[in-house]
């Protein structure tokens, strides 16, 4: 597979909001590397019914897009934009932060919109800084029209001119968007906090940039950041990145706060009418979620394409997914239906509801081809397979010793020992298994499926 | 193959540390290698095989064993000379000919050679296109030799160490390598390169400006713009830009134009010189392309442009002032009308909501405000203004609430629009300023009457959110002197913001807040409870973990990659007790364990870890050779008792012992059974092992007392030497060195296998351990004769004195000649015992003594978190020694180094009993500068607090010795307390007492240390809460302060005494 360079687009015209008597209309400009998708000229066009919190959630977006937090200068030169999917009479924005710690998802609900849905899918829309500068600008008492994509061509105001993007997309950010979804999806609701319960939380959110990790937790109904992990608490590292949340406090109805199981990830959801602003960040500041190996265990069991590509043809943006309906229609075991969700998430397929638990299916605006190159550790486990590079020592029922050649002339051994795999590699002794499995224990589990 | 022409293959290797090639000639059975940096000639070697077959085999192994190092093979003919030795560079090689790359490849080294930079431009003419890729090849290479900051080999002698740092090249050498990369290598190749020193310099203009017409890049703005964003330094002149932009040598490119306008570079460094400045504002202020298409610019990309400035003294030894060159632009531009007022008016203002550099944005401002707007424009900018108050920047708030304020009297201001965008801005605690102004607008509207004041007090309501009492009490005047009682959307807001009110607002509001009588959170911490202080219970066996060994060689592998990847020490005592008892299945070899000597190199800030690691890589690699680690001056002697303990396990191995060390804690995380101690001595005695008195000591020292009983009974088992130390320590009773001192301990000594004095004084130490280990605060009268009476810890606890002292740095004024003293500051000092003595089994005793300078080094401060929970596993029942050193080397500074916080975590162990030194390390946790660090100790009251394990006088009068002093501003203090209010009502009563405390041991002072008010505050809402009024001496000592900011407070404490005064 050649290597594909970072994904690099420019916008036909750009997003623009335009004002009048009372009005504003906001028309996104998007575009996509697949090409069937750049071609539709709009995905929705209609009213938003609560234009004052959708204005703020969108912003809020923006910044989270645009803001990094562990990024040299030279990685931060590049905007990036968020992309959207439309179908099944919802609206989704999602984006990372330029570092991928951060991921950040707007749900508009059915209830929120008003409006025609011309055609569903995911692209990449335009946010520039005229545009959300205007967003900022949009006031409660104002009628908002939305547009994904324009019915006709758009004129460029005076005010959009300035600025002229290129903007390239790294393949971690593409990464991300695909890697956060495990975490979503194993994710458990820890506390919902009322509105002021989280603007009290937030007052004891240290100021500056926070070093050491910080656990949610509750005291006689008050909410509060402690430097010490609980009996009920959500561990949050690199803590002042929870500010980019901050503006829409004074807004919200409630704060769903969630957790992985590993205590890894956490993540948050706004909840503002008809309005679901998802919030998920990395363990730490300087991991970003492109670089956790989440799912890399499920994705050893190589599953036939054509079955991915079926599901691709089966479904429309945004409509639920669920693998036991799949499983029982296309007489899958329910192991290979878990197997399916994992590899349909990491190939950006779906994506995942916290509210509802489930996941829904969306196509991320790239080629499968670029997604499908995004994991290294799995990549280097199938080099090691393909080169003989492991030998088992035992291989009996819920027990495998092998020992597999690393980097420098030693030979780690690998013990899987009913589910729990152990190597003597540096990455299993530094992390203890707590950032998904290394390269060694994959290929001993890729290459003991054949050979058994 | 062809064995008489020989076949060459060339190989490169570059990257960040090297730039060589490799060649290889084969002919017949001989092949030839070349090898050194590119650019050198190198060295060759020749090799002879029997057979033409054997050789190429070997070839062909050696080829793939450089290409498996990182080397790359060029393509087609070698592009260098063919280094040999026997030919000098300078002739040329024999096959040369007017086709070969070799003649530009030397006709440009000749450039270099020449050192004439003008010479380059027509070299590039003359280059044929063909030898391109072999002269981008040279560049790239000479780059690397001639413009690379290295030590140079050339001068052997070192005169001083920055003299034999450089670069090969000369300035010219390295300006035509520079620029003939720029006219030849794609962008992408220069990031290494450093083209800025000449594309600014006026000397090169003619030449660069040749090269740019001759080379026609179509990147360049884009390449520029790239470097200014990796390094801001890094960026083209603006007139300089302009010039070639007139030429066409460059794209027009906004953002690059943005940043190369604002930076203001000239031709020469002018930053220093006012004139050249001035002269560049006059540029930009004649310059009508700048000012009406580039100027606009800035404000659309974030620039540097707030930093351009320059210093202006206009008389000789009169004050410097620094002028900022966009300012002075700025400021003429709109004096000449080249600017739109208007415009620039509401692009200031607009700006102000980009997350851009506050300075910058700041920078805006001042222009604003330089401007003056007169009241017209400020209400054309009305709504640009409002917007601001959706920022996140408090500044930015604070400002524009100003601006309102000089508008909001205007008949055309539009009163309805504020209302809208206020509420954001009411539950900021980081606007305060702008919070008090709003409230003050409203206040003055609400007297006029002119809109539903109803309507108002609900936003104003949101204030609550915020725990200020100053600006709750203020909004709870508005809403009893505007609000009427019976409004459903205030009572409503009210309602919800109940548990937020602080003192006594809640019962003042109370006519507005419809009492709903459910469990609200003030009910439940409204519950009455009463907090006596008792110590924290000694560790129980039944909810401790059982430590276990590795059962099988898997587990065993794996507790080494454990131990290496953890912060617990638990993990090292498990290894090393494994490494004494491995499993049957062990097997011969080591082989699988390799991995792990690598990761056992690793250095690491910790002692004990780095003892560790030694002693492992010996056992795996030597286990014959004695282990043994060289003493450093200033070492800690308990830290090296690992060191003793590590050989003693070591001899135990090479013994072939089937048993643990003594001191293996049998139970999580530190801990000893007394029955597993016992029984494992009995084994000891069966198999005729010797005891080691170190780790036996060690061993009593992690010993706890439950099921101590059974455990004395079976120590009947024990031979006589033995049965009355074990006994003793055990059960406490009797006294610390038996009576039959002489005889005995010679006898005991003996049993024990111990025969020098040394071991006998050993003997005695054991037992003055055993004994403070059961009675830490007791004294001991009969040990006051004993040859360690004067040790600490040994007769009675001790306890060290303390002083803060004020400090403070000196500098000389460079203005006035004259001494200078910075403000001063308060250190607190640890005294300890000048006698030091070696590290022995008296385990509270030793490192107690004053240390000499070397202590102050980053070794001698215990900053390994690691080391201090090692230190802390081996005295876990009377850590005072330990504690008092953490207070030494963390507190000296209310900043607490990484010793000060290790101490507050190990606070957290539920078994932690507090006593003077740690209560000290507490407060001053309570009042450190790192916010992580106040949150710790936070931690550590709420935990103890909720047990009543905590001695809230005690922990209060220390914390008001160190206020007293000024060690540290009240405000942090008031900030930890917050953090522990209203947890419970046990901590809302501790913390009425705890806060007592410290009010009392400010009443010496004539002054309230600064910020007294937070405290205050913060003792009138516990007292509410927990419905008690001031004790008896407080109101007192508080009227003497009454007058000054501290009045409001002190009388609404007054009235909760008196509730009919003051109203």
């Amino acid at each position: 597979m050649a290597t594909l360079t970072d994904y690099g687009y420019a916008y036909a015209t750009a997003s623009v909001i335009e004002k009048e008597a009372g009005r504003s209309s906001i028309g996104l400009a998007h575009t996509a590397e697949l090409e069937e998708v750049a071609a539709v000229p709009c995905f929705f066009w209609g009213r938003l019914r609560e234009p004052y919190l959708a204005a703020k959630c969108l912003s809020t977006i923006a910044k989270t897009v645009r803001s990094r937090f562990a990024l040299t200068a030279q990685e931060l030169a590049a905007l990036r934009d968020p992309i959207v999917t439309a179908g099944a009479d919802q609206i989704r924005f999602e984006g990372f932060s330029s570092c991928n710690g951060v991921y950040a998802r707007l749900d508009v609900l059915p209830e929120g919109l008003d409006g025609e849905f011309l055609a569903s899918g995911t692209t990449n829309v335009d946010f520039n800084e005229p545009m959300i500068h205007a967003l900022n600008g949009i006031t409660k008492s104002e009628e908002v029209t939305l547009a994904v994509g324009s019915q006709s061509v758009t004129v460029i105001t005076e005010k959009g001119k300035a600025v002229e993007k290129k903007v390239s997309l790294p393949q971690r950010w593409i990464k991300g968007l695909t890697s956060v979804q495990h975490y979503l999806a194993e994710m458990e609701e820890a506390f919902v906090l009322t509105r002021i319960q989280a603007i009290q939380l937030f007052q004891t959110l240290p100021k500056s940039t926070v070093k050491n990790d910080l656990y949610i937790v509750q005291r006689a109904g008050k909410m509060a950041f402690s430097p010490l992990r609980q009996d009920k608490s959500v561990r949050v590292g690199g803590a002042h990145r929870l500010r980019l949340m901050e503006g829409l406090l004074p807004f919200i109805d409630s704060l769903h706060v969630y957790q992985s199981c590993d205590a890894q990830a956490a993540a948050f959801i706004a909840v503002m009418g008809h309005l679901q602003l998802v919030f998920a960040f990395s363990a730490d500041v300087w991991r970003g979620f492109s670089g956790e190996g989440k799912a890399l265990e499920y994705l050893v069991e190589d599953l036939p394409l054509e079955l991915v590509y079926g599901v691709n043809s089966m479904m429309k943006a945004n409509e639920a997914f669920h693998p036991t309906m799949l499983a029982l229609e296309h007489d899958l075991s329910f192991g290979t239906a878990d197997a399916l969700t994992a590899n349909l998430s990491s190939i950006g397929l779906l994506g995942y509801d916290l509210l509802n638990t489930q996941h829904f299916y969306r196509r991320l605006p790239f080629k499968t081809q670029r997604v499908l190159s995004l994991n290294p550790r799995l990549k280097n486990a199938r080099k090691l397979v393909a080169e003989s590079e492991i030998v088992f020592n035992a291989q009996r029922q819920d027990y495998i010793e092998a020992r597999v050649k690393g980097s420098v002339a030693t030979y780690h051994t690998v013990i899987i020992d009913k589910d729990v795999a152990r190597c003597t590699c540096d990455w299993f002794t530094n992390h203890q298994g707590k950032r998904g499995v290394c390269k060694h224990v994959l290929a001993v589990r890729i290459a003991g499926e054949r050979h058994e | 193959m062809s064995p008489e022409a020989g076949i060459s293959r060339y190989f490169t290797l570059t990257d960040d540390k090297s730039n060589k090639f490799w060649k290889i000639t084969i002919a017949d059975a001989s092949y030839t290698v070349a090898y050194g940096r590119i650019g050198t000639k190198g060295q060759s070697q020749q090799k002879t095989y029997d057979t033409a077959d054997q050789c190429q085999l070997e070839a062909d192994k050696i080829i793939r064993e450089k290409i498996s190092k990182g080397y790359i093979e060029a393509e087609g003919v070698a592009v260098e000379a063919p280094p040999n030795v026997k030919i000098r560079r300078s002739n040329k090689a024999d096959d040369t000919n007017q086709q070969s790359p070799e003649v530009t490849l030397q006709a440009y080294q000749e450039l270099i050679d020449r050192k004439q930079p003008a010479g380059l431009l027509a070299f590039l003419q003359s280059v044929d296109r063909a030898h391109y890729p072999a002269l981008r090849k040279a560049i790239k290479a000479s780059r690397k030799y001639y413009c690379e900051f290295v030590e140079l080999e050339e001068r052997k002698v070192p005169v001083n160490f920055s003299n034999r740092w450089g670069m090969r090249g000369t300035d010219e050498q390295r300006c035509i390598i520079e620029l003939s990369g720029l006219a030849l290598l794609p962008a992408t190749e220069l990031k290494q390169f450093n083209l800025m020193l000449y594309l600014n310099d006026a000397k090169h203009d003619e030449l660069v400006d040749n090269i740019l017409d001759w080379a026609k890049l179509t990147w360049l703005a884009n390449h520029l713009l790239e470097d200014s964003r990796r390094n801001t330094w890094s960026m083209i002149a603006y007139p300089r830009l302009r010039q070639w932009e007139a030429k066409g040598y460059i794209e027009y490119l906004p953002e690059l134009f943005a940043r190369s306008i604002a930076e203001c570079r000239t031709r020469t460094n002018f930053r220093d010189y006012a004139e050249t400045a001035q002269q560049y504002v006059n540029y930009l202020c004649e310059d009508e392309i700048g000012y009406s298409r580039d100027f606009p610019l800035l404000f659309e990309y974030e620039t540097n442009m707030h930093a351009a400035s320059y210093a202006l003294q206009p008389a000789a030894d009169g004050p410097i002032t620094q002028v900022s060159i966009w300012g002075s632009v700025t400021n003429r531009l709109l004096k000449e009308g080249k600017l739109d007022r208007n415009w620039m008016l509401e692009a200031c203002i607009t700006v102000q909501s980009k997350d851009w550099n506050a300075n910058l944005r700041s920078f805006f401002r001042k222009q604003v405000d330089e401007m003056v707007p007169t009241t017209d424009e400020l209400l054309a900018n009305q709504h640009n203004f409002f917007q601001l108050l959706g920022t996140q920047h408090p500044h930015v708030v604070n400002w524009t609430v100003g601006w309102i304020k000089e508008l909001i009297t205007l008949p055309a201001f539009d009163k309805a629009a504020l209302l809208e965008w206020a509420p954001v801005v009411m539950m900021r605690g980081d606007c305060k300023t702008a919070v008090k102004s709003l409230l003050s607008l409203f206040e003055k509207g609400m007297k006029k009457g002119e809109r539903a004041n109803n309507e108002i007090l609900a936003i104003a309501a949101d204030v609550f959110a915020q725990s200020d009492l100053s600006l709750q009490t203020k909004v709870a005047g508005l809403i009893r002197k505007y609000g009427t009682v019976d409004d459903e959307a205030l009572n409503d807001k009210l309602r919800l913001y109940s548990d937020q009110m602080l003192g006594t607002i809640r019962q003042e509001l109370q006519d507005f807040i419809e009492i709903d009588e459910g469990a609200s959170a003030s009910e439940v911490l409204s519950e009455q409870v009463t907090y006596t202080f008792a110590p924290a219970q000694a560790p129980l066996l039944a909810e401790l973990k059982e430590v276990m060994l590795p059962q099988n060689w898997n587990d065993w592998l794996f507790a080494v990659g454990k131990y290496i990847g953890s912060e617990d020490v638990l993990d090292m005592e498990i290894l090393v007790n494994a490494c004494i008892l491995p499993p049957e299945d062990t097997p011969t070899d080591g082989e699988q364990l390799l991995p792990y000597t690598k990761q056992l190199s690793v250095v690491t800030g910790s002692y004990i870890k780095a003892f560790t690691n030694n002693w492992l890589l010996q056992i795996l690699q030597n286990p014959a050779q004695p282990f043994n680690q060289q003493k450093t001056e200033g070492d800690y002697e308990t830290l090296r008792l690992q060191v003793a303990r590590l050989q003693h396990a070591q001899r135990k191995m090479q013994a072939k012992s089937t048993l643990p060390l003594l001191s293996f804690p049998s139970h999580a995380p530190h801990y000893l059974a007394p029955l597993m101690l016992v029984e494992r001595l009995i084994k000891y005695q069966q198999a005729g092992e010797q005891i080691d008195i170190l780790d036996l000591t060690i061993a009593l020292a992690r010993t706890i007392t439950d099921g101590a009983d059974e455990a004395v009974q079976l120590a009947s088992q024990l031979d006589e030497p033995l049965r009355s130390l074990i006994t003793y320590a055990l059960s406490g009773e009797g006294e610390p060195i038996p009576k039959k001192e002489g005889g005995l301990l010679k006898a005991i000594a003996k049993g024990l296998g111990l025969s020098k004095e040394k071991d006998g004084a050993y003997l005695k130490m054991a037992y003055i351990t055993a004994a403070r280990t059961r009675k830490p605060d007791a004294v001991f009268d009969s040990l006051s004769k004993s040859q360690f009476a004067e040790r600490p810890n040994v007769v009675r606890p001790f306890i060290s004195a303390w002083q803060l002292k004020e400090s403070w740095n000196e500098y000389v004024d460079w203005r006035t000649k004259e001494k200078t003293r910075t403000p001063s500051w308060r250190e607190l000092l640890i005294e300890l015992p000048e006698k030091k003595h070696a590290g022995s089994p008296l385990l509270y005793s030793n490192d107690l003594a004053a240390q000499d300078k070397t202590f102050y080094w980053w070794y001698g401060l215990l900053s390994s978190e690691y080391d201090v929970s090692w230190w802390y596993s081996i005295v876990p029942q009377m850590p005072e020694g330990l504690f008092t050193l953490l207070l030494k080397c963390g507190c000296r500074l209310n900043d607490l180094t990484a010793a000060g916080t290790s101490g507050l975590r190990l606070m957290l162990d539920k078994h932690f009993r507090f006593r003077e030194m740690s209560s000290m390390l507490l407060a001053c946790g309570l009042v450190a500068g790192k916010r992580e660090d106040r949150g710790l100790a936070a931690e550590v009251l709420i935990q103890h607090m909720s047990t009543q394990s905590i001695d809230a006088i005690e922990i209060g009068k220390h914390i008001g010795a160190l206020m007293r002093e000024g060690y540290a501003p009240v405000q942090r203090l008031a900030e930890s307390l917050q953090l522990i209010k209203d947890v419970s009502p046990v901590h809302n009563k501790a913390l009425v007492i705890l806060t007592e405390e410290i009010i009392l041991s400010f009443g010496l002072l004539t002054e309230p240390p600064k910020n007294t008010k937070k405290l205050l505050e913060l003792y009138l809402d516990v007292l509410v809460k927990t419905n008690e009024k001031p004790a008896g001496e407080i109101l007192p000592l508080l009227e003497r302060w009454a007058s000054g900011a501290l009045k409001p407070i002190i009388n609404s404490l007054n009235k909760l005494v008196e509730p009919g005064s003051n109203q």
